[in-house]
């Protein structure tokens, strides 16, 4: 009996030998050139895309998205809906932060306190408003009690709520936490230069063995696309993002580069302030305008192809899409026909307005959608302004002495969801919508509590059939492709939610 | 400093005839200056005869000749400088925006001078409070670091042409105001001057009779010396996003969106960068021709 | 002398007091900027929440009083993008501006100047010709173009000058240039004819007749009496590029104040805005203040009024 125990001991500690043996260390270095710079390393407060790029290098969030978008299990073993309220995790054992602390129960429930703890001003809240009182029932196992049923609650925590150690950010104050982060994630912040680079390493004590496969990855940040691909052309970093559609052929001839490009859930529409005194008020209106826009068209010659057109806000993926639906066709005689029904057979004029240097060829599209609505009479003025101060034109806009106009908006699908877009663009409380309907409202939210994960995305699949075929709250346009080059000795696959991570990448052998 | 007041005492007395015909014949000799007008016609003939140079409407789009190069044909027409990234015709969108960027440096030109010279005129002739008030004032606005003010003003007004040219003024005038004062304070000072307000002369006539004609020297040639900077300093804020706004053809403009397609269209940011270069190159030129004519003490401008 | 750099100096805070309230109103009179902190998933709820904690429903004297009262002991207040302080984080950036602004200025001065010089000596020759023609194109060329066309050519198609960022002195290169072009073609042309100048007076002449040797003419007397215009403008262009890389920043990748700066103002983080623009004009208050004290060493006949 106890001969057993011996030979036992002896083929685990085998095993372990081998199996430290079978994962690689990380080695080598990557140098990546993005163009957003990362604001702050505290994980709780902020939220930006940028941010979104590099918190999960250093940090781990319950859940995850593999790169096909399916949402996986991470520092969470399993979890399961203990009643439409309670949400329950099963946590991994063993897991330490790279501080030496363990992460458990505690962990959690003290980085979703942190989170919305006020004195923080934490902007994630959003996500996360559902939630009463984390509960920690035992070392490894967490409950999170809901004032409301929020089925979505699991998306959002695959992007945010990342698990901090607790007693490191007890210790410090917030000022220091921005610049020095501790987690449990595949790598430690060795050297960050605000604006300039963060320098990661691998963090030694990572719970995954074998991950990440690189030593050390710098990512520079380079804001001025030429600039970004003469320092991929010139080899001073080996990948860069946002890559302009106008570099692509000159990226292609060169024997070591490449272009690697994916569909991101990035969908760009433009917004028609429907209130009183707006032609588009009448729904064929607003169907006149999607008819009259060459999409295809705008996407072969101003996007170089990268976009996909869209028939609603969401594409493939995204929990609700409907693949039934079509993008509304190039149709300028049915979009005159529409017109004239509606009364307004001459069109009219209006102004839309589009952040500048906001949205990859924003303006450029916004300029050939103008050219071709003047085919049709609908004659546009495009005020192309600074995003800051759209933000301030779009919160005034329900004001009565303001005239109606439109904006060109893009909506990241972040939590792949029907509900996610809905919640900017279509729901009549959103903060930059521009359509209120009650009906579409009350069917939104009694969608968003039915049970049944079935049924609940049925009755979204039929919302959106709703809103392509009688609403039209848009002028739906298309989802982006996120461009991506890199020298060929670097291994990366793009991501659904488009997010270049510094421990996907790796180097070829 | 003795011979500074002599030139300045002299000039005033030559007849208008006689100084534009030396202004002519000095300009004859100097093959530079003469380039510089030259230039400076052509473009100003340019923007004023844009619509009857123009081959095309340079808003009409065609997604179907996108990024042609030059020379390029459609059979009907000849696209001379190729088509732009929307299938515009890239000549006629230059020949438009000299329009635009033109009427920026110029305006902006004007405005400022205006406004500092007025305010020039009135601290240095007048001095006392308002002289003290003002050049407070203008410290004021030299401290503030130009671009910040450009970028913060336009970010929250939003871009337009009559923002731009604002913002653009904003700093200059102070440079006006100050070498009129200087001016004025000196006229002010002079013999002829003070006997004309012995003998009854009004502030307003002794201004416009005698101040003014001599200020206006320096400021003819801050005004040709900034044209060019307020272009490039155009085509800077396009870079920054916070130009005219489109479908508006300005150089700026169109260098700025030219620039991403350095690889695959260069027609698209040559063009501008090339119609930006001598602009400015004969607009200097011509500057500091005038200033050499002129008023060679101003060389610090 | 002492009673006039003490009135300056006097002039000189009440200037960036000045400047402070200025800014402040330019911020604030466009609204309150807690939709574009909160993110696109914020609802309306949620601004108005995030709007209480960060102040801004507070009447606008109020916050001014608390602004006020924060920045004259130094406290510009937390950055709304960073979390940290603002006045921390602008001191962490302006290192790399002030080191693109010098080492542009030096540039600038150690090319513009003796080139000017020498032209001046060799007035209408070949060199000064070309001198002329040169600077005055140069000036014509807008800077984000120049870097743009400098890259391409010495990173890409040549690759000896690294493409972007902050490092080596080899990264110093192709920025300093680009952002001294137009400084150092004025202060050239303004050498070359405050030189031409001084060489024809009489005082000049007279040295030469006395048979001083040319370099001790030059050194002794001509430069000095050409230098008050040279350092107004020297301190003018420093001023100016000490705030103004903002467009050489970016395209060279550069970590400066400008950066951050264009950047908070997109994001309408005002702390940040604030604690940039009452630095950057406390640096220019000082350099037009050792300008004026310089002026006042070069020519003891100045005024003190």
């Amino acid at each position: 009996m106890k001969k057993r125990w011996v030979s036992a001991l002896v083929l685990a500690a085998a095993f372990v030998w081998m199996g430290s043996m079978a994962a690689a260390a990380p080695k080598g270095q990557v140098t990546l050139g993005m163009g957003g710079a990362v604001t702050t390393f505290d994980p709780h407060v902020f939220s930006s895309l940028p941010i979104s790029f590099h918190h999960p290098n250093v940090f781990d969030t319950l859940l995850r998205r593999t790169p096909d978008a399916k949402l996986e299990s991470y520092l969470a073993k399993s979890y399961k809906l203990l009643n439409p309220r309670v949400w329950e995790f099963k946590l991994h054992e063993g897991i330490k932060f790279s501080n030496g602390e363990p992460l458990d129960a505690e962990a959690v429930k003290f980085s979703f306190e942190r989170i919305a703890d006020p004195r923080l001003k934490s902007r994630q809240i959003a996500y996360f408003k559902s939630i009463t009182r984390v509960e920690a029932t035992d070392r490894y196992t967490v409950r999170f009690h809901l004032k409301t049923p929020d089925f979505e609650l699991p998306s959002f925590l695959g992007i945010y709520g990342f698990i901090v150690p607790p007693a490191y950010y007890k210790k410090h104050p917030p000022e220091y936490l921005a610049r020095h982060p501790v987690g449990s994630g595949p790598y430690v912040v060795k050297k960050w230069r605000k604006g300039e680079e963060v320098v990661y390493e691998a963090n030694p004590n990572y719970w995954r063995k074998g991950e990440p496969s690189i030593k050390t990855v710098t990512v520079k940040f380079i804001p001025e696309a030429t600039t970004r691909v003469a320092a991929l052309l010139s080899g001073d970093v080996d990948m860069i993002d946002s890559l302009a559609p106008g570099f692509v052929g000159r990226i292609k001839s060169s024997a070591n580069l490449e272009v690697i490009s994916g569909l991101a859930p990035r969908a760009n529409y433009i917004v028609m302030l429907i209130k009183k005194g707006a032609p588009w008020s009448d729904p064929r209106v607003r169907m006149a305008l999607n008819y009259a826009i060459d999409k295809e068209g705008i996407i072969k010659n101003v996007l170089g192809g990268f976009a996909k057109e869209i028939a609603v806000l969401q594409g493939p993926g995204s929990f609700g899409y409907n693949p039934g639906l079509k993008p509304f066709p190039y149709d300028p005689g049915k979009a005159k026909k529409l017109l004239a029904e509606a009364g307004v057979p001459n069109g009219f004029t209006t102004d839309l307005y589009i952040p500048h240097g906001r949205f990859l060829l924003g303006k450029e599209a916004v300029e050939a959608i103008a050219g071709q609505w003047s085919k049709i009479g609908v004659k546009v003025n495009i005020k192309a302004v600074e995003w800051g101060s759209m933000v301030k034109t779009i919160q005034g806009r329900w004001n009565e002495n303001v005239k109606p106009f439109m904006y060109f908006l893009a909506r990241m699908d972040t939590a792949f969801s029907a509900e996610g877009m809905y919640a900017g663009a279509i729901v009549g409380n959103s903060i930059y919508g521009g359509f209120r309907d009650a009906a579409v409202d009350k069917m939104i939210l009694n969608a968003r509590n039915i049970l049944d994960e079935e049924q609940r995305e049925k009755a979204f699949v039929e919302i959106n059939r709703l809103l392509r075929e009688e609403k039209v709250p848009l002028v739906f346009l298309y989802q982006n492709f996120e461009i991506f080059a890199k020298n060929k000795k670097v291994t990366w696959t793009p991501r659904l939610d488009a997010k270049l991570l510094a421990y996907e990448v790796g180097l070829k052998e | 400093m003795m011979e500074d007041t002599r030139i300045l005492g002299s000039y005033v007395h030559i007849g208008a005839m006689e100084r534009a015909a030396s202004l002519l014949s000095s300009l004859r000799r100097d093959w530079s200056a003469l380039l510089g007008v030259f230039i400076i016609v052509a473009v100003v003939a340019a923007a004023t005869l844009a619509p009857v140079l123009a081959p095309m409407d340079p808003y009409e789009q065609s997604l179907s000749r996108t990024l042609k190069p030059p020379l390029w044909s459609d059979g009907e027409h000849i696209f001379l400088l190729g088509t732009d990234h929307l299938g515009r015709d890239f000549l006629s969108r230059l020949i438009y925006g000299s329009r635009v960027s033109l009427i920026v440096g110029a305006f902006a030109v004007l405005l400022s001078g205006g406004v500092g010279l007025i305010v020039g005129l009135l601290t240095g002739y007048f001095g006392g409070k308002v002289d003290l008030v003002m050049m407070r004032v203008a410290d004021l606005v030299l401290s503030f670091p130009f671009i910040l003010l450009a970028l913060a003003t336009i970010a929250i007004v939003g871009p337009s042409l009559t923002v731009l040219i604002v913002v653009m003024s904003l700093r200059i005038w102070v440079i006006y105001a100050r070498v009129v004062r200087g001016e004025a304070l000196k006229i002010r000072g002079m013999e002829y001057v003070q006997a004309a307000h012995a003998m009854g002369g009004s502030h307003t006539r002794i201004i416009c009779r005698h101040v003014l004609p001599n200020v206006m020297a320096p400021v003819i040639i801050i005004a040709s010396l900034y044209l060019g900077r307020m272009i490039v300093i155009e085509s800077g804020l396009s870079f920054l996003g916070l130009g005219v706004p489109p479908p508006t053809p300005t150089w700026g403009g169109l260098l700025s969106e030219g620039r991403t397609h350095l690889y695959n269209a260069w027609w698209v940011a040559t063009f501008p960068g090339l119609a930006i270069t001598f602009t400015v190159w004969g607009a200097n030129l011509l500057g500091d021709w005038l200033r050499n004519v002129l008023d060679p003490r101003l060389r610090s401008l | 002398m002492t009673g006039y750099a003490v009135r300056r100096m006097f002039h000189a805070i009440l200037l960036i007091k000045c400047v402070l309230v200025v800014v402040f109103l330019l911020l604030h009179i466009t609204g309150d900027p807690t939709a574009i902190i909160a993110g696109p998933d914020a609802t309306a709820d949620d601004i108005v929440r995030l709007r209480t904690l960060m102040g801004f429903d507070q009447p606008l004297w109020v916050q001014y009083g608390k602004f006020f009262l924060g920045a004259v002991q130094g406290d510009f207040g937390k950055s709304f993008e960073y979390g940290e302080s603002a006045l921390a984080l602008v001191f962490e950036h302006l290192p790399a501006s002030f080191e693109l602004a010098i080492s542009a200025f030096v540039l600038s001065v150690v090319i513009g100047v003796p080139l000017g010089c020498l032209a001046a000596f060799r007035e209408n020759s070949l060199f000064d010709r070309s001198f002329i023609g040169t600077t005055v194109f140069v000036q014509a060329v807008p800077d984000f173009w120049l870097g743009i066309m400098m890259i391409t050519f010495f990173s890409v198609h040549l690759g000896i000058l690294p493409s972007f960022g902050r490092g080596s002195w080899t990264h110093f290169l192709m920025p300093a240039f680009a952002a001294s072009t137009y400084h150092l073609a004025r202060l050239g042309r303004l050498m070359r004819s405050q030189m031409l100048e001084t060489l024809r007076q009489d005082f000049i002449l007279t040295a030469r007749a006395k048979g001083l040797p040319e370099t001790m003419v030059v050194m002794g007397h001509a430069l000095k009496n050409s230098a008050i215009p040279i350092v107004t403008v020297m301190g003018l262009d420093l001023g100016i590029l000490l705030g103004g890389t903002v467009i050489v920043e970016t395209v060279f990748a550069w970590p400066g104040a400008g950066r951050l700066v264009v950047q908070a103002i997109a994001n309408r983080d005002f702390p940040v805005v604030q604690a940039v623009v009452f630095l950057l004009a406390s640096v220019f208050v000082l350099i037009n203040l050792a300008v004026d004290l310089i002026y006042a060493y070069l020519d003891p006949r100045i005024e003190y009024s």
